[in-house]
C-alpha cells in the first residue's frame, strides 16, 4: 500500500520542519549563514575601498578626434578609454562591473566648445547602475573634466547598455558568487543532516516510523533547500540590480541548488565522519568550482575544454544566473541547462534514495 | 492471529551466521523475554522483526504483516525502543514527540498525555541533551507509545538506569501487558526477565536454545534454580572456552 500524497507531505514536511527548527540551534549552520553575509558585505565594501583615490574610468568613443580627448590623455585625473566606435565603447562598457560613463562625443565638440557654454555630451551607463548613481558619476566627470581640460561639458545619460546573453559585467562575478554560495551549502552544510542523524542513531528511529526512505531524503532536501534559498536570497538582495528576469533567477537558484544538495546528501549517507566529509566536501567543492570560472573565460580556455566544463552542474547554473541578468532570455539560452541540472540532480538524488534503503540492509 | 510469527529466520553479517534458523511464536498482549549473552543475535533478530534488516533466509511475521513484503504497513503497528538513547537533543521534550506525531499523523494531545504519562510534563519544554539517562529513556518510551502500537520491541530499555528508573519502567511494562500490548523484551537482568516476562526464549550463538515460561524453565533445572542459573547452564562458557572461540 503506498502512501497518498497527503500523507507523503505530512511525513516530509515533518522531517523538513524539525530540521529547520534544529538548524536555529545548530552552530554549523549559523555559522556559514554569517560567513556569507560577511561575504556579502565584503564583496560590497571591498571595491570601493581599493578604487578609493584612484582616478575615474571614462569610456570615450571621440568621433571627431577633440581638443578635450587629446587632453583628458595627457591628465592623470581621469583614466581614459577610447574606442574607434560607438558600438565598440558600448561593448566594453556592458561588461564592466563598475559603475562606469561611456560618453560619445560628437563629431564638432571642438567647434561647439569655442561657442562658448557647456557643450551637451551624452553618456551610456551599465543598466544595473541606478538613476541617481548615473547622475552622481554624471556629476563627477563633469567636475574632473573641467578642471583637467578646461572644458564645461553637460552630460546627459541617453541610454543603458546591456552584456550579451550570458555574458560578463557584473553578472560574472556574481554568478559565481552565487554559484559558490549554493555549492558550499550543499557539499559543506548539507551532508551533517545525514551525518548527524547517523552519529546520533536517529536515522534508526525514523526509519522505522511510517517515513520511508524516500520521505527522508526529500525532507532532507526540502531543508536543504530551504538553507540554500535563505542563504542564496541574502546575495540575491544585495545584488538586486543585477537580476533583469527574477522567474529565471529564481527557477535557476531552485534547480541548481539541487544537484549540490543531492551531492550533500549522498556525502551524508556514505561518510561516518566529520573528518571525511571536510576531505571530500573540498575536493568537490574545486571540481565544482573551477568549472564556473573558467567556463566564461572564452578564448583563454580551449573550446574543447569548455564543451565539458560548461555540463558541471555549477558551472551550468553559473551559465542560468548569467542569462538572468540578461537583457534577453530566449528559451533556447537555458532551456538545456535547466534540464542538464535538473537530471543530474534527480539521478544523485535517486542514488541517495538507494543509499539510505540500503544501508544496514 | 498471532503478534509475532518466526519461522526458520535467517541472517548473516559479511559471512557470519548472526541469527541461525529460529523459529518462536508469540501471542497478543504477551511479553515475551529474549535473553541471550552478548552477540548472540538478539538485537539482530529485534532489527528483522522490525524491518530494519532483511533476513537473509526464513520469514516473519508482526501483526500478519510480512517484514520485508509489508514494511511500510508493518510500521504504524510497532513500536521501537533501541538499545540506545536516540534522540533529537538539541530539540525539547515535546518538540521530538511533537515530531514523531506528525510521522505518525497522531493527535498533538496525545504529546501532552504522554508526557504525563511518563513524567515528563514539567520537563516538556528543555532541550533533551540536558536530560538524565533515565529521563531520556522516558522519552523514548513515551515516544515508542506515541501511536499506540499493539507490538512494543524493547531493547534492554534498562541498562544503565539507576534501581528507581529501572522500576518505574518495569512498573510501566507490565502496565502495558495488562491494557494488551505485545512487548518484545530483550534484557541482560535476569530478575526484571522473571518478573516480566510471560514467556522466555534464550538464544545463543544465533540459535534458540530454550523457550518456555519462567517457572518450566527454572524448574527443568533443578529444584531452587533461578532464571540467572539457567541461563549460564544453557548459554555459560568457561574463560578458558572464551579463549578458544
Amino acid at each position: 500500500m503506498k502512501p497518498n500524497l497527503g500523507t507523503n507531505l505530512r511525513i516530509i514536511g515533518a522531517i523538513a520542519a524539525k530540521d529547520i527548527t534544529s538548524a536555529i540551534k545548530n552552530r554549523n549552520v549559523l555559522a556559514n549563514f554569517f560567513m556569507i553575509l560577511f561575504l556579502m558585505v565584503f564583496y560590497k565594501v571591498m571595491p570601493a575601498l581599493m578604487d578609493a583615490g584612484s582616478p575615474p574610468v571614462l569610456f570615450v568613443y571621440d568621433a571627431g578626434s577633440s581638443a578635450l580627448v587629446a587632453a583628458l590623455e595627457d591628465s592623470d585625473a581621469v583614466e581614459l578609454r577610447v574606442y574607434p566606435s560607438e558600438e565598440l565603447m558600448k561593448e566594453k562598457l556592458a561588461v564592466k562591473d563598475d559603475k562606469e560613463l561611456g560618453l560619445v562625443i560628437p563629431a564638432d565638440f571642438d567647434r561647439q566648445a569655442a561657442l562658448g557654454g557647456p557643450v551637451p555630451v551624452e553618456a551610456y551607463v551599465p543598466y544595473w547602475v541606478s538613476d541617481q548613481a548615473a547622475r552622481e558619476v554624471a556629476a563627477e566627470i563633469e567636475s574632473v573634466i573641467a578642471s583637467a581640460a578646461g572644458h564645461s561639458i553637460d552630460i546627459t545619460i541617453a541610454g543603458i547598455v546591456y552584456a550579451p546573453i550570458g555574458e560578463g559585467g557584473q553578472a560574472f562575478m556574481f554568478s559565481i558568487l552565487l554559484a559558490l554560495t549554493v555549492a558550499v551549502m550543499g557539499v559543506i552544510i548539507i551532508p551533517h543532516l545525514m551525518i548527524e542523524e547517523k552519529q546520533a542513531k536517529t536515522l534508526d528511529a525514523l526509519l522505522v516510523s511510517p517515513a520511508s526512505a524516500g520521505q527522508v531524503v526529500a525532507g532532507k532536501a526540502l531543508t536543504a533547500l530551504f538553507y540554500c534559498l535563505i542563504t542564496a536570497a541574502v546575495v540575491l538582495g544585495v545584488n538586486a540590480a543585477i537580476v533583469l528576469h527574477w522567474w529565471l533567477m529564481v527557477l535557476a537558484v531552485i534547480c541548481g541548488a539541487l544537484f549540490p544538495i543531492a551531492l550533500g546528501l549522498l556525502f551524508g549517507v556514505l561518510f561516518e565522519s566529520r573528518q571525511q566529509l571536510t576531505l571530500w566536501g573540498f575536493v568537490s567543492l574545486q571540481i565544482l568550482l573551477v568549472p564556473t570560472f573558467l567556463v566564461p573565460m572564452e578564448g583563454l580556455v580551449p573550446d574543447g575544454v569548455i564543451a565539458v566544463l560548461r555540463w558541471v552542474p555549477t558551472a551550468t547554473l553559473g551559465h542560468l544566473i548569467r542569462v538572468a541578468c540578461s537583457r534577453q532570455a530566449p528559451v533556447a539560452a537555458f532551456a538545456p541547462e535547466l534540464a542538464a541540472v535538473l537530471g543530474s540532480a534527480g539521478l544523485v538524488l535517486a542514488i541517495v534514495v538507494w543509499a539510505v534503503r540500503r544501508s544496514d540492509r | 492471529m498471532m503478534a509475532i510469527q518466526v519461522q526458520d529466520l535467517t541472517r548473516d553479517y559479511d559471512g557470519t551466521r548472526a541469527v541461525d534458523h529460529i523459529s518462536f511464536e508469540v501471542e497478543p498482549g504477551e511479553v515475551f523475554g529474549f535473553l541471550g549473552p552478548n552477540g548472540a543475535g538478539k538485537t539482530t533478530t529485534i532489527k528483522v522483526l522490525t524491518g530494519q534488516l532483511r533476513p537473509t533466509s526464513g520469514r516473519a511475521q508482526v501483526m500478519g504483516c510480512d517484514v520485508v513484503e509489508d514494511r511500510q504497513q508493518l510500521k504504524p503497528q510497532i513500536g521501537v525502543v533501541f538499545e540506545y538513547q536516540n534522540i533529537y537533543e538539541r530539540l525539547s521534550a515535546r518538540d521530538n514527540l511533537l515530531f514523531a506525531a506528525r510521522l505518525y499523523g497522531v493527535d498533538k494531545r496525545r504529546v501532552e498525555e504522554m508526557l504525563e504519562r511518563v513524567g515528563l510534563a514539567d520537563q516538556a519544554r528543555k532541550q533533551a541533551k540536558t536530560f538524565s539517562n533515565g529521563m531520556k529513556q522516558r522519552l523514548l518510551i513515551a515516544r515508542a507509545l506515541l501511536h499506540q502500537p499493539r507490538v512494543l520491541f524493547l531493547d534492554e530499555p534498562t541498562r544503565g538506569l539507576d534501581p528507581h528508573v529501572a522500576r518505574d519502567i518495569r512498573a510501566f511494562v507490565a502496565e502495558l501487558a495488562v491494557q494488551g500490548v505485545t512487548v518484545f523484551l530483550t534484557t541482560h537482568y535476569m530478575e526484571e526477565a522473571d518478573q516480566l516476562s510471560n514467556r522466555i526464549a534464550l538464544i545463543d550463538a544465533g540459535k534458540i536454545v530454550a523457550l518456555d515460561t519462567p517457572a518450566a524453565l527454572k524448574a527443568a533445572h533443578g529444584e531452587g534454580a533461578t532464571l540467572e542459573d539457567v541461563f549460564v547452564q544453557l548459554t555459560g562458557r568457561s574463560f578458558r572456552k572464551w579463549g578458544e572461540e
